[in-house]
C-alpha cells in the first residue's frame, strides 16, 4: 500500500517489524525481497511520486573539496530515488577492486568477489538486464561483434550492459501498492534516528512532512537506503549515531571522468560498433524476450597490470569527435528534460542537457526506436574528423581525508546540510598518465590510430566530471576502526540498524554502482529473512 | 578542426605503407617526397616542426636522414610497430608518435624550414 504521510494525523506512530527508509535501488530492492512474507515492512520514503521543489532543497550541500562537479547536485528525491537519473550502465566489481594490494591502501573488502557471485545473477533480473554474463568471447560469439585486436598483455576490452534504464519507482510500483505486508509512505523526511543513551539500539525514526506534521516509526530492525550521501547525513545528524570511530562519512568517492586523451583514426580504420554502445537484438541470444541486450566495450588494463604496477582501475569509453556526435545524447536529454523536469530542480546538469538538446533541435522528432535513445544511434553516426575522444573513468583511491560531514547551514527541517570534501591523493593522476601511454603504445602497436595525450606531465589533480556515484562514507569493513559496518552490512556499534546502497562499498573500483548496490542489497535481504524467520519461528 | 584534419592526412599516410607510392629512403634523397608519399604538406610540416622543437638533438640534418635512409614502404608499417612495441615514441603537440614516423616527417620538411627552426 502507498499512503501519502500528509493524509495522516500529527503524532501518528508507524510500527512495523522492519522500517526501510529511502526507495531507491536499495530500498525497493530488499522491500521487493520481503514482498508476501510474514515481515510487516514500513517503507518510509522522503519524496512524493514527482519530483518537488521542495523536497530537492533538502538536498542542497556546500561543496568545499574538489571544484570538478558537486556531488549533491545529482541526485533525485522521490519514489525510486537516483534511478529516476541513471543510464543504466551495469558490471560486476572485478576481484582487483575488493582484494587488498599493494599501493591501495585500506582497500581490501571483508567479502569475496565468489560471495558476491550468485547475488550478482539475481541483480541482473532486478536491473532488467540480459544474461548474466560479461565474456567478451562469448559476446563475440553470439552477437559477431568482435574486439579490438590490441596486445592482451597491455589493454583488455571488457564489457558492460546497460539496463532500460529501470526506473526502480515506477518499474516497483504494482509490487509495493500490492504487497499486502508492505506499506510505504510518501512525503516521510527521516530526520533523526532515537536511539539508546549508550547508541547501541534505535528505538524509532523522527519523521517530518513538508506540512509540519510530525510522526514516528518503531520497529525491530532499520535499513537505512537513502544514497551515498543521505546515509551518513543522517547518522551524523541522529547525534553522531554509530561515529564512535569518527569513521562515518569518511572515505567518501565518486568516480570521475576525465576526457585528456584522443584517437585519431586513419581514413581506411574504423573504430569497431563494440566499443559504439551496440544493441544486440534479442533473437541473436536465444532469448523470448523481444528487448534487445545493449552492450558497451571499453578500454581497461588488465588485472594483473594493475596489481604489478600498482595503478587504480579506470576504463575509457570513446566518443566520435564530430558535430553531431552528441545527437544521442541530445534525445536522452530531451526525454528527461521533458518527462521530468523538475527532476532538475536544483539539479547542476540541467544547463548541460537543455545545451545538447538545443544544439541538435532539429534531429529530435523522428527517433521513435527506443534502441536509438541513449547514444545508440552515435554509432551509425558517420564520423567525419576521425576523432574519438577516449572518455575516462577513474577510480578514487581510498582516502580518509575525503570526507563529507556536516556544515553550518541547515534545511527547511533544521537539519544541517552537508558539507562535501572530496579529494584526490594525487595517485589518481599519476595511474591517469600511466594508462595513456599504454592505451598509447597499445594501439601503435596495432597500428590502430594515434592518440593524444591533453593531461599536462604535472598533473596531480585532473579536470574532469563526474562524482555521480557517491560511494563509501559508511564502509564495510571487519574493524570498527576502518569501517562503520560489518560484513552483513550491520553497523558496528547499533545491533539493529542496517545500511545498503553504496555507501557500504569498502572501495568501489571503477564501474558503475547500482548493480552491486542491488547485489549487495540482495544478499543483506537474504541475511534479514533469515533473522526474521528465525524470530518468527521462535514466537511460535 | 583544420588542424586536426591535417594532422589525419599526416597519419594517415605514414601510418599506412599501401599509400607510399615511392619508397621514402629514395624520396628523401631528391625526389619530392610529399607529393610522392601524399602527405599532405602542411601537416608534415607542422609535425615535423613541432617534433624538431621538442627534441632540439634530433636537428643534425645528417642523422636525421641516416636515421630514416633504411625506410622504405615495405617496411615503414613494422618499424612503427616495432617502435611503439620498444617504447620508442615521440610527444609531439600531445600525440604519441612513434621514432620512425616524427623522424620521416622531419625529414621530409626540407631543409629550408628545417633551417627556421634552428639555423
Ligand atoms: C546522471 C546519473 C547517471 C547515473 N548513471 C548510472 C549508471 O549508468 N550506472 C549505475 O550503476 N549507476 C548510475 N548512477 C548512479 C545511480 O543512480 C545510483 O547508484 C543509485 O540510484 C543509488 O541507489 P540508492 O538506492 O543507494 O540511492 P538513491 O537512488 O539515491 O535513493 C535514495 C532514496 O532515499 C530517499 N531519502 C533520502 N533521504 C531520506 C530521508 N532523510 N528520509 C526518507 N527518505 C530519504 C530519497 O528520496 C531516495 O528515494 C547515475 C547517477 C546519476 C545522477
Amino acid at each position: 500500500m502507498i499512503i501519502d504521510s500528509h493524509d495522516l494525523p500529527n503524532g501518528h506512530r508507524i510500527e512495523a517489524d522492519l522500517v526501510i527508509v529511502g526507495t531507491g535501488p536499495a530500498g525497493v530492492t530488499i522491500a521487493n525481497e520481503f514482498a508476501g512474507s510474514g515481515t510487516r515492512v514500513a517503507v518510509l520514503e522522503a519524496g512524493g511520486l514527482v519530483p518537488t521543489e521542495e523536497s530537492m532543497d533538502v538536498y542542497r550541500a556546500d561543496n568545499v573539496g574538489w571544484p570538478g562537479s558537486n556531488p549533491a547536485g545529482v541526485r533525485a528525491r522521490y519514489l525510486g530515488g537516483t534511478s529516476n537519473l541513471w543510464t543504466g550502465h551495469c558490471r560486476p566489481l572485478e576481484r582487483v577492486d575488493m582484494e587488498e594490494r599493494p599501493g591501495i591502501p585500506h582497500g581490501g573488502w571483508p567479502i569475496t568477489l565468489e560471495e558476491l557471485d550468485p547475488f550478482y545473477a539475481r541483480a541482473h533480473a532486478v536491473c532488467q538486464l540480459g544474461p548474466y554474463d560479461f565474456d567478451v568471447n562469448s559476446w563475440t560469439q553470439r552477437s559477431g561483434l568482435e574486439p579490438l585486436d590490441l596486445d592482451p598483455a597491455l589493454i583488455e576490452t571488457k564489457l558492460s550492459q546497460q539496463s532500460n534504464p529501470t526506473r526502480f519507482g515506477a518499474v516497483y510500483r504494482p509490487m509495493l501498492e500490492s504487497a499486502p505486508n508492505i506499506e510505504v509512505y510518501l512525503n516521510a523526511n527521516v530526520l533523526e534516528l532515537d536511539s539508546t543513551g549508550d547508541g547501541a539500539h534505535v528505538n524509532a525514526a523522527r519523521i517530518a512532512t513538508y506540512q509540519g506534521t510530525e510522526l514516528s516509526a518503531t520497529a525491530d530492525t532499520f535499513v537505512l537506503a537513502c544514497g551515498g550521501m543521505e546515509n551518513p547525513r543522517l547518522l551524523l545528524n541522529s547525534n553522531n549515531l554509530a561515529n564512535g570511530n569518527d569513521m562515518v562519512g569518511r572515505f567518501f568517492a565518486g568516480h570521475f571522468y576525465t576526457a585528456s586523451c584522443s584517437l585519431l583514426l586513419g581514413r581506411n580504420e574504423i573504430a569497431p560498433p563494440l566499443y559504439l554502445l551496440p544493441a544486440v537484438p534479442a533473437e541473436k541470444l536465444g532469448i523470448p524476450d523481444p528487448a534487445p541486450v545493449r552492450l558497451r566495450g571499453y578500454f581497461c588494463l588488465p588485472e594483473g597490470l594493475m596489481r604489478e604496477e600498482q595503478l587504480v582501475n579506470m576504463n575509457v569509453e570513446i566518443y566520435p569527435i564530430d558535430p553531431w556526435a552528441d545527437n544521442g545524447k541530445a534525445r536522452q536529454s530531451w526525454d528527461l528534460v521533458r518527462e521530468q523536469p523538475s527532476a532538475f530542480l536544483g539539479v547542476e546538469i540541467l544547463p548541460r542537457h537543455l545545451r545538447r538538446v538545443l544544439r541538435d533541435l532539429w534531429r529530435l522528432p523522428g527517433h521513435d526506436d527506443p534502441v536509438e535513445d541513449f547514444g545508440h544511434d552515435v554509432a551509425r553516426q558517420p564520423n567525419t574528423t576521425g576523432m574519438y575522444a577516449l572518455q575516462t573513468y577513474v577510480e578514487q583511491l581510498p582516502n580518509p581525508q575525503s570526507r563529507i560531514r556536516l556544515g553550518r547551514s541547515r534545511d527547511a527541517f533544521g537539519k544541517r546540510r552537508l558539507q562535501v570534501d572530496l579529494q584526490f591523493s594525487g595517485a589518481e593522476a599519476a595511474s591517469l598518465r600511466r594508462l595513456y601511454e599504454i592505451l598509447a603504445s597499445a594501439f601503435g602497436k596495432a597500428n590502430f590510430g594515434r592518440v593524444r595525450v591533453e593531461l599536462p606531465r604535472d598533473a596531480v589533480q585532473i579536470r574532469g566530471g563526474g562524482a555521480t556515484h557517491h560511494h563509501s562514507s559508511t564502509r564495510m569493513h571487519e574493524d570498527p576502526r576502518l569501517g562503520v559496518v560489518n560484513r552483513d552490512c550491520r553497523c558496528h556499534e547499533v545491533s539493529n540498524l542496517y545500511i545498503a546502497g553504496s555507501s557500504v562499498f569498502t572501495r568501489a573500483g571503477v564501474w558503475n554502482p547500482t548493480l552491486t548496490i542491488v547485489a549487495l542489497a540482495l544478499r543483506l535481504s537474504d541475511h534479514l529473512r533469515e533473522y526474521f524467520d528465525g524470530t518468527l519461528q521462535r514466537a511460535a | 578542426m583544420e588542424h586536426c584534419n591535417a594532422r589525419r592526412n599526416f597519419l594517415r599516410t605514414a601510418g599506412t605503407a599501401g599509400l607510399l607510392t615511392l619508397p621514402i629512403g629514395r624520396a628523401i634523397s631528391g625526389v619530392s617526397l610529399l607529393a610522392a608519399i601524399d602527405i599532405d604538406p602542411e601537416a608534415a610540416r607542422i609535425i615535423g616542426r613541432s617534433f624538431l622543437e621538442a627534441y632540439p638533438e634530433e636537428w643534425n640534418t645528417r642523422r636525421l636522414l641516416t636515421s630514416v635512409a633504411h625506410v622504405d614502404a615495405f617496411n615503414v608499417n613494422v618499424l612503427i610497430q616495432r617502435d611503439f612495441a620498444a617504447g620508442r615514441t615521440v610527444s609531439v603537440d600531445g600525440w604519441v608518435l612513434s621514432q620512425t614516423e616524427a623522424r620521416l616527417c622531419a625529414a621530409a620538411m626540407g631543409r629550408g624550414h628545417r633551417r627556421e627552426i634552428n639555423p
